[in-house]
């Protein structure tokens, strides 16, 4: 068996991080987040349009496919929430991936399963409900998480006769 | 009255100026976030790739100074990226510091970007500060580079937590049984002069 070769590389990223001439890292952040402002309604149209994307593909009864593909369009839309400047519907995204993690193997999948991730997302991005709210319903999704995760996966069901 | 100043790691300066960094992403929306978010930090030269092979194409023909891909590239993985550099006799570039991008990763996928080489996994929604942060903490704070059979990658024991439960595979890995006194024990000033002092909340 080849042994293992451990050495320090150094990279240019170490010279530059530890530059003294640079910009201030305050003032880098400042023109980063000035630099997406201009995208923000951008991000908020392809979030609704993600949502609604979402919505009709869980209409219909649910497989293990249309889960992964929820998982999928959930994380993309994840990603525009700081452009969007809607930090919250992060948390209902990221319960909402969790949700389709947890049923991608699920041996059953119940019909409307994303349906409270997905009602609350709308409400969130309509900016219709209170932080207290929020925080209580996103509770709720992860009871939800927790029962999914517990449902019979597809590899425990008995085998045919 | 006083105010308090910003964070340690917000302080000091940066010149991003002259990096090439390369992000991947099938979203050309996404990429375009992350690109705005870097020219903000200064940054140049900023290659994209909606592709795992766009982006292998980059990676054979210019040198880069920093990799970000999504976790999810289409159909492929951003793990597959960063294992295929890793693996690669592409130098410099297969040494370069890997940043992966997820939303929601379940556990196995987080263990499975942490044993492709990826330096770290960062959490949709990326904010500025939080990827700048991740860059400077790379830049500051390099770790050493293991070759071997089934691995090519940033150390992953960076956190100081001892051997493995699963033992110890390196020829400098000690056992963690503890055998009888062989000397005197050494005092508090001689334990300090040998490490590096921390400093601690309390």
């Amino acid at each position: 068996m080849k042994p293992a070769h451990v050495r320090m590389v150094p990279t240019a990223l170490q010279k530059m991080v530890e530059s003294t001439d640079g910009m201030r890292v305050v003032d880098a952040l400042a023109r980063a987040e000035r630099n997406l402002k201009p995208m923000r309604d951008d991000c908020r149209q392809s979030i609704a349009e993600g949502l609604h994307n979402l919505a009709v593909m869980a209409a219909g009864p649910l497989n293990g496919a249309i889960a992964a593909d929820v998982h999928r369009m959930g994380n993309e839309l994840l990603g525009y929430c700081a452009a969007a400047e809607l930090p919250p519907l992060a948390g209902v995204l990221l319960r909402l991936c969790r949700m389709a993690d947890a049923l991608y193997d699920a041996d059953q999948l119940p019909r409307g399963a994303f349906s409270p991730a997905l009602n609350l997302a709308l409400l969130v991005y309509e900016g219709k409900l209170s932080a207290a709210d929020q925080t209580v319903l996103l509770e709720g999704l992860d009871r939800c998480v927790t029962h999914y995760r517990s449902l019979p996966r597809r590899s425990e069901s008995p085998a045919p006769a | 009255m006083t105010t308090a100043g910003p964070p340690q790691h917000l302080c000091g300066r940066a010149n991003l100026r002259s990096a090439t960094m390369l992000c991947v992403d099938g979203s050309q929306q996404s990429l375009d976030i992350l690109c705005q978010i870097l020219y903000g930090f200064g940054v140049e030269r900023v290659l994209q790739a909606t592709s795992i092979e766009d982006a292998q194409v980059h990676l054979q023909t210019k040198a880069v100074d920093l990799l970000i891909t999504d976790a999810n590239v289409g159909q492929a993985t951003g793990s597959s990226l960063i294992r295929w550099l890793r693996q690669s006799s592409l130098e410099p570039n297969r040494f370069v510091p890997c940043l992966l991008v997820s939303g929601h990763l379940p556990r196995r996928e987080i263990l499975a970007a942490r044993d492709c080489g990826a330096n770290f996994v960062v959490a949709k929604p990326l904010s500025p500060s939080v990827l700048l942060e991740r860059i400077l903490w790379m830049g500051r704070q390099p770790r050493a580079f293991v070759d071997c059979e089934t691995y090519s990658g940033p150390d992953r024991r960076f956190r100081f937590e001892g051997v493995p439960e699963t033992g110890g595979r390196r020829a400098t890995d000690l056992s963690a049984d503890l055998g009888n006194k062989t000397g005197e024990n050494m005092s508090q000033g001689e334990i300090d002069s040998l490490l590096k002092p921390m400093k601690v909340s309390l």
